[in-house]
């Protein structure tokens, strides 16, 4: 048993450290609400509601329910391909990741995240104080962030902190706090906080107030489908 | 593990003290079988753009409602305007869309009702757009009336190949009133549009009774999206060329040169900077369309607020070769 545990590490790192930690945060195909809060120097702050879908490692699509102003306000990303769906108003649009849909220190790829390891590979890597430090690059130049320093609870293989750079700047660092028992073995963090030197005093939040494993079928992430989001609720 | 797993759950509530406040509670955002949401929106312009000084003012309510109760599947959005000027005032209703009932899944569908289809990749105008009432350039988003229509859709997706997925829609439309614009002077009742996601590009293949065209969207390079159409039909040919470009700092640039069916000529240029000197919610924009046949032109600078209680204030100023013109205009969303 404790060789097992002194093995650990090295067999992680060999069936893939980025993985696991992945599949730690998410089920390969789930639902999701969430919320997104913007929290200006002031106090100020512009709440956003989300009913977000997943499958693989690369579909994800979302659907606005809050405020009014955006509400049936669609997002779909297919790998780098991001579209913006506004219903009755415009076509979908193709959108960019660095750009945000809610404002706030979240950019689109930040909310529409893709697995870790489909965007990164491990550079370097070491163990400090319980934790491991990540030294992420991107697979290739179309990934938003070239590089992330991630530091991971050894335990649980939760990220506790993610650094992310752009053309060797800080752009923003993301925490991750407050783990949660979402019901059927899915443990892991509910609240997600954003701030960026970029914008000093602004902080953006993302609460996770359910996630459930569920399988779609492909054809729910392409762009015609994606007016319809709200009939798989 | 479940010890493990609470010791963790307590770490992780001990460590995130400053936001113990923050709940989210899920529930409350179900799906209900009945839902609406809508806006009133009041649009006060002056000015002497059209050759005489006008006060003009614009209300509209509208309301979209949602019945989802198994087999019923019921949507409505109808507007109620009224408008007033130096000239006089008008009041008008629109059911602007009406889906009366969808059967199938995200495979294959058949949707019945009123329903406003945007094809083509043009903001401002597209060849393609055979089934969408006419886009007025500086404001195309207020094209929203539909036509009453039969729609199938079929979608399938591929594991392997160059087309990751396809989407063909069938359109029969019938012959009554509100569908009168399609049905003069020549007749268009029928349409087909095949979908593809083809590598990372967007590809429309249309078909008409007496038209036909295509369109395409893809990204040139991070940021920067290039699209075109090009349609044929009984009035000659139409082309559209357009980019579209967004930068990290939030600034998208569109512009985009087209000739429409009557040999007009026209290009369109629109600049937007979200949040511009770190007002956040806020945009500022400016939007020039110059018609090179008739050689006129139209200016629209301005910005718009968001003051996060449903309120969005959008104040312009209107230029063109007859004058200058002021805009206001207030949205309440509900």
């Amino acid at each position: 048993m404790r060789l097992i545990l002194l093995l650990l590490p090295a067999l992680l790192w060999s069936a893939g450290l980025l993985e696991e930690i992945d599949s730690r945060l998410q089920p390969f195909s789930y639902e999701s609400y969430r919320q997104l809060i913007n929290i200006e120097p002031d106090g100020t702050q512009k709440e956003f509601v989300m009913y977000m879908i997943k499958k693989d490692r690369e579909k994800v699509a979302s659907l606005f329910l809050s405020p009014a102003s955006d509400k049936g306000r669609a997002t779909l990303r297919r790998g780098e391909n991001m579209w913006l769906f506004i219903p009755g108003i415009a076509k979908p649009l193709r959108i960019a990741s660095m750009q945000s849909v809610t404002g706030g220190v979240f950019n689109n790829a930040d909310i529409m995240r893709l697995d870790f390891s489909v965007e990164y590979d491990i550079a370097a890597q070491e163990e400090r104080e319980g934790r491991y430090i990540l030294q992420l690059k991107a697979k290739h130049g179309g990934v938003t962030y070239e590089a992330l320093e991630m530091e991971v609870d050894k335990k649980s293989l939760f990220p506790e902190k993610i650094d992310c750079f752009a053309g060797g700047i800080l752009l923003k660092t993301i925490r991750y706090l407050k783990p949660k028992d979402f019901g059927n073995g899915i443990v892991r963090p509910s609240l997600l906080e954003t701030t960026s030197p970029l914008q000093k005093g602004y902080k953006s939040l993302m609460l996770f107030g359910k996630i459930a494993k569920r399988d779609f079928d492909d054809a729910v992430f392409t762009l015609e489908n994606l007016s319809r989001l709200d009939d798989l609720r | 593990m479940r010890r493990a797993a609470a010791a963790l759950l307590l770490a992780g509530s001990l460590a995130a003290g400053e936001y113990d406040d923050f709940d989210f509670d899920a529930a409350s955002f179900e799906k209900r079988t009945f839902a609406y949401q809508g806006y009133l929106r009041s649009d006060n312009s002056y000015g002497g753009t059209t050759g005489t000084r006008l006060l003009e003012s614009s209300s509209e309510l509208n309301v979209e409602a949602d019945l989802d109760k198994t087999p019923l599947n019921l949507h409505l959005d109808a507007s109620l305007t009224y408008r007033c000027s130096d000239d006089g005032s008008e009041a008008s209703d629109a059911l602007l869309n009406a889906l009366v009932q969808r059967f199938g899944d995200e495979h294959a569908s058949l949707s019945l009702g009123k329903e406003v289809l945007r094809w083509g990749k043009g903001y401002a105008y597209s060849p393609v757009a055979f089934f969408e009432r006419p886009r007025e350039l500086l404001y195309p988003e207020r094209s929203r009336e539909g036509y009453w229509m039969a729609h199938a859709q079929m979608t399938r997706t591929f594991d392997k190949g160059p087309v990751a997925n396809a989407t063909l829609s069938l359109l029969a439309l019938p012959q009554v009133g509100e569908n009168a614009p399609l049905l003069e002077p020549e007749k268009r009742r029928y349409g087909a549009k095949l979908y593809l996601l083809a590598g990372e590009s967007d590809i429309d293949l249309i078909l008409t009774e007496n038209g036909c065209g295509f369109d395409l969207s893809a990204n040139a390079a991070p940021g920067v999206e290039l699209h075109g159409e090009f349609a044929r039909s009984g009035d000659g040919e139409s082309w559209l060329l357009g980019l579209r470009y967004q930068s990290a700092a939030d600034l998208t640039l569109i512009a985009e040169y087209a000739k429409r069916f009557e040999a007009q000529r026209f290009g369109y240029l629109k600049a937007t900077r979200k949040e511009p000197f770190g007002i956040v919610y806020s945009t500022l924009y400016a939007l020039f369309t110059r018609n090179v046949d008739s050689d006129s032109f139209r200016f629209l600078g301005g910005g718009t607020y968001d003051f996060k209680n449903g309120f969005t204030l959008d104040a312009a100023l209107l230029r063109s070769g007859s004058g200058y013109g002021l805009k206001a205009i207030f949205y309440y969303y509900f």
